[in-house]
């Protein structure tokens, strides 16, 4: 009798650890279907496919590189400024050029990532404060720059193209992936996440693999930034505001824990941008109002944290 | 257990890159046959010369707008835009609008998947005017601006010659900067801080220019402009900064602001620091609270009582087009006036008439006043007049019937 109890209970902690390893996965499935009834049908057509690939895209690409700041247990508050700076520079340079756009973009984004990488990697500032100070430098800078809105020719739209987002997205997720889960970049970036101190001591070269990832968000940042130009042949004050929420969120839903280390997954960052963007049309499609949006999208939230949090590392780093 | 999450991979890989291939090939698409759909709609409404039908074709009309606000502003727009369209037969389709330029193409390219016949939106940016013009061209889905001007000689005149582009209103926001300036002068002030909404934002830009034009007619000095304040925390922050910095200060001009209730707030910091009475505020747009300040005496003159005119009549013109009755051969650009409030019982008038739960026209008042389909003589010098006649006592006189 014993022995039968304790078999159901190991059957039941398996099936427990099941869902819970696999909740990213299911919820996905889940939101995809039950919307998929609710919008009755409209969800997974041909056009409505392409609203959700363009509320993915840029997101997706961001969170791509993101999964690195969170690999090493850091932040990135500054991402949806250097979208800004990067449009509003590539906009002035649009006008004497359009060929600008794009290399004066990836250029600021790059530049603007590197000094964040300088900072928490080189002068040891908190990612957190760094990262803000750049965003509100950054956005005075922009706003400064642009005195108002600055458009470009419209034959940037030339970039808007679906076959290069995708082109973009398919390189942008395999070349990320690879990084991450096979060279020694992504490993030693979990390894720093997970104990920086034990990392240096195995010979890891920490603030080389601190300073990396913000170099990268910064060049994602900077396509984000002439993507999104692209799309708006405008770049405003209000670029790319509320944009690292979004990558934060995506990184969220996806179930990456912020405490960053060897249980941070790429397929996180994807995943959790596939979600955020289903459900933010499907959310639409059914005429949700702004407000409820933003209460299941909190509610969500809650439950994925803290179904998938894994609070096994934090008391091993406390 | 990896197995299963191996297989979810491969199905969700699967949906990803069926999802993008489906994106592709609808990129792939000539723009002569993207739009099919919407194109067969509007032209089926075309009413024939020889039998026209009671009402025209069901329609539908998408509009990015704020759907989480409680501000009647806000409520209002929506409230009479839908009440024209239902008027004409048609639908509203309202997507949750995004904040930045981009967003708001993504908004535009979302109605346009939902099979929208039209859309209306105002527009954060000019600049993003011609991409909108290239979407809804593409798609065959005419579109209509509101509450902004094309400032841009070469945007406005590149859209204008758009078949799609069905027109819009705009107020002159310039000139509504100039005379709250000019009236702030008449009642003496002589020192004045502003607050508007961000750099960028045609209307704002244009109501900036605007105060400090009326400003320098009137002698005003113009101490300092706030932006981008939407938090109530920064907005009582700005104005105590102000008081504090600028003894002198004699007057506050909201110019603009996305902060909602804006005006209760810095009333409170008025009254806090002792100042609600001597520092004279007024403000663009309207605020349903003004009634009370009115009423004190601590608020003094506000512009703003055709804020959701402007866009109902944005509307009637995109109805128009959509319904086979264009009010003009191009598109049809129309200025609303800013309507002055200075008294308590005007400001109750509007809470309760234009900013109510009722639409301002009822459905036969719009057919009949509005509708080329219903009303032959409906052209753009006839909607000229329409907005000339609009005043805060005709609507109250046709609502509290």
């Amino acid at each position: 009798m014993n022995e039968k109890a304790a078999r159901v209970n190991v059957k039941r902690e398996e099936t427990k650890e099941f869902l819970i390893r696999n909740f990213v996965y299911i919820g996905l499935v889940l939101v995809l279907i039950l919307f998929e009834i609710m919008t009755k049908g409209r969800l997974l057509q041909k056009r409505n496919l392409m609203n959700i690939f363009n509320n993915f895209f840029l997101i997706g690409l961001s969170a791509s590189a993101f999964t690195f700041i969170i690999a090493i247990s850091e932040l990135d508050l500054s991402t949806g400024a250097i979208v800004g700076i990067s449009a509003a520079l590539g906009a002035l340079a649009g006008k004497t050029s359009v060929a600008l756009v794009v290399p004066v973009c990836i250029l600021t984004g790059l530049v603007a990532g590197s000094l964040n990488g300088f900072m928490i990697a080189k002068m040891k500032m908190a990612s957190f404060i760094a990262t803000l100070a750049t965003s509100y430098v950054l956005k005075g800078l922009t706003t400064y720059l642009l005195d108002g809105s600055v458009g470009v020719d419209i034959s940037i739209r030339v970039f808007d193209q679906n076959w290069i987002k995708i082109t973009t997205l398919i390189a942008a997720v395999i070349i990320f992936y690879f990084l991450f889960e096979h060279c020694v970049i992504g490993k030693q970036s979990r390894a720093v996440g997970a104990s920086a101190e034990a990392a240096r001591q195995s010979g890891v070269h920490v603030e080389f693999i601190r300073f990396m990832p913000y170099l990268m968000i910064g060049l994602m940042c900077g396509i984000v930034g002439a993507f999104s130009l692209a799309r708006s042949c405008t770049a405003t004050t209000s670029t790319g505001s509320g944009f690292e929420f979004d990558i934060l969120l995506a990184v969220l839903f996806g179930g990456m824990p912020l405490t960053g280390g060897w249980s941070v997954k790429y397929r996180s960052a994807i995943l959790g941008s596939v979600t955020m963007a289903v459900l933010k049309s499907g959310m639409s499609l059914c005429g949700i109002t702004g407000t409820a949006q933003q209460i299941v999208r909190g509610a969500l939230l809650i439950i994925i944290v803290a179904i998938t949090f894994d609070r096994k590392v934090v008391a091993a780093i406390k | 257990m990896k197995k299963f999450r191996k297989i979810l991979s491969i199905v969700l890989c699967v949906f990803m890159v069926a999802g993008l291939a489906a994106c592709g090939g609808e990129s792939a698409a000539p723009a002569s046959q993207a739009p099919a759909q919407t194109d067969t709609t509007s032209q089926q409404a075309v009413p024939a010369d020889t039998q026209k039908a009671e009402t025209p074709d069901h329609f539908v009309l998408g509009m990015p707008w704020i759907t989480n606000s409680t501000d009647p502003t806000t409520n209002s727009i929506g409230l009479n835009i839908k009440a024209a369209v239902e008027a004409a037969g048609g639908e509203v389709v309202i997507t949750d609008m995004e904040m930045t330029p981009d967003g708001q193409i993504n908004n535009i390219s979302e109605l346009i998947s939902r099979g929208v016949d039209a859309i209306v939106f105002m527009p954060l940016a000019e600049t993003m005017l011609p991409t909108v013009d290239a979407m809804c061209s593409e798609a065959g889905v005419y579109w209509g601006s509101m509450l902004r001007r094309i400032t841009d000689d070469s945007i406005r005149e590149q859209i204008m010659k758009s078949e799609y582009y069905a027109g819009g209103c705009y107020e002159d926001d310039e000139l509504c900067g100039e005379n709250i300036m000019k009236k702030m002068g008449e009642i003496g002030v002589t020192n004045v801080a502003c607050i508007n909404i961000t750099k960028g934002d045609t209307s704002s830009d244009l109501r900036d220019a605007g105060a400090a034009k009326g400003a320098a007619e009137a002698g005003i000095n113009i101490v300092g402009t706030t932006y981008g304040i939407l938090d109530p925390t920064d907005m009582t922050k700005t104005i105590e900064s102000y008081l504090a910095a600028y003894p002198e200060l004699d007057g506050i001009v909201v110019l603009g602001t996305y902060c909602g209730g804006a005006l209760a707030i810095i009333e409170k910091a008025l009254e806090d620091n002792g100042k609600a009475g001597q520092v004279k505020v007024g403000r663009i747009d309207f605020e349903p609270t003004m009634e009370e300040y009115f009423e004190n005496g601590t608020f003094n003159i506000c512009y703003g009582v055709q804020m959701p005119y402007d866009p109902f009549m944005s509307t009637i013109i995109l109805i128009n087009k959509v319904i086979g009755t264009p009010v003009s051969d191009g598109p049809a650009i129309v200025v609303t006036p800013y309507i002055p409030l200075t008294t308590a019982q005007e400001a109750k008038d509007v809470t309760q008439y234009i900013y109510g739960d009722t639409p301002m026209y009822n459905s036969e008042e719009i057919r009949a006043e509005f509708l080329g389909f219903y009303n032959p003589a409906v052209n753009k010098t006839y909607l000229e007049d329409m907005v000339a006649k609009y005043s805060v006592e005709d609507i109250v006189a046709r609502r509290s019937k």
